[in-house]
């Protein structure tokens, strides 16, 4: 197989991961994905990949062991010097950096470390790669690692929006129901207030009517006094006594109204 | 010559009563008034005097206006 023949197979597994890539909706989606098509595009004992925007950070460790994802900062030590210096890495002596368990080959494969930062507006993209003999990444596959990294960089950007949508959404809805439930709560108190002031109102009018009618009531009847002293010994006490009952009636119902009005406010 | 007519009234508040017979007593002054402060009282009475008008006060303790009522029926 000549080389624009491995290109060709390349190309058409890369178009297939982006198919994939493209239905991918969530972090582990896309770890998955990687996981599948990887081997197809270039040789690696471990790929892995740090995402970061505006600290949504994530990591995509993809080795002979499985995928990994972490969705916490972890950024290996010489992912921390490529974020600092910002150039391409390349080691034959991987050993000397701090590297997980994952990254320790046998002396014999030759190991190799590759790692590039790639930055757009405010999103970082670090991806390592660990090859070696019996794996061998060549300059040449560099091409390959820019492609992916750059569908990747738009892939988990997309994720990373879809989720701080859902987060707002979430947000917008759960203070939509709170406004709703004060909402409510506020009608059911002005509805209860309106119903105690009409009470007030109902019991104002029929407390103060019945003395008030005595006492017209007895003035109608003053007129049919023949004598001033019949008026003085029939009419003139029922008199006084009514209007003493109006004047507590009165007293009654200005102290409760201003007890339910102070309730009222409160 | 107008037939007479026997008048109860039942209300808890006395002057009340008071006015209602007064008021009764000059127009007709000839009509037997009976006045009942108690309405359980007045219920007892009903079958001695025979009422042509009850004046029937509706806001009454033991016995409100509509019991009075409902118990007459």
């Amino acid at each position: 197989m000549d080389s624009r023949q491995v290109y060709r197979v390349r190309y058409e597994a890369f178009s297939k991961f982006s198919n994939t890539l493209i239905r991918s909706r969530t972090v582990d989606a896309v770890a998955e994905a990687l996981q599948v098509n990887l081997k197809y595009l270039f040789n690696f004992h471990v790929y892995r990949l740090s995402f970061n925007w505006n600290d949504y950070i994530v990591h995509i460790t993809v080795s002979a062991g499985g995928v990994e994802v972490q969705q916490q900062q972890s950024y290996l030590p010489h992912e921390l010097q490529l974020l600092q210096q910002r150039e391409p890495m390349h080691t034959t002596q991987p050993a000397t950096l701090d590297l997980p368990q994952a990254y320790n080959l046998a002396e014999e494969e030759q190991a190799e470390l590759w790692a590039w930062c790639f930055e757009r507006e405010e999103c970082q993209i670090v991806i390592s790669l660990l090859s070696g003999k019996s794996r061998v990444f060549t300059r040449r596959d560099i091409t390959f690692v820019k492609l992916l990294a750059e569908n990747l960089e738009s892939k988990l950007l997309e994720i990373c929006l879809f989720q701080m949508l859902d987060k707002q959404h979430a947000l917008i809805t759960s203070i939509n129901q709170h406004q709703q439930e004060i909402i409510e709560h506020r009608t059911k108190e002005i509805a209860a207030k309106n119903e105690k002031l009409i009470e007030v109102s109902i019991m104002n009018a029929h407390h103060l009517r019945e003395p008030l009618s005595r006492i017209l009531g007895l003035i109608t009847l003053a007129d049919y006094c023949h004598t001033p002293e019949e008026l003085k010994e029939t009419i003139l006490p029922k008199l006084k006594r009514s209007s003493t009952d109006l004047d507590e009636a009165l007293k009654a119902v200005i102290y409760k109204a201003t007890a339910e009005l102070t309730e009222l406010k409160a | 010559m107008l037939q007479m007519k026997k008048i109860m009234l039942v209300d808890d508040v006395e002057i009340a009563n008071f006015i209602t017979a007064s008021l009764v007593n000059l127009l007709y002054p000839t009509y037997p008034v009976y006045e009942f402060t108690k309405p359980v009282v007045a219920f007892s009475e009903l079958n001695n005097i025979k009422p042509d008008v009850i004046f029937l006060d509706l806001n009454m303790p033991e016995m409100n206006g509509w019991e009075f009522l409902e118990k007459l029926q």
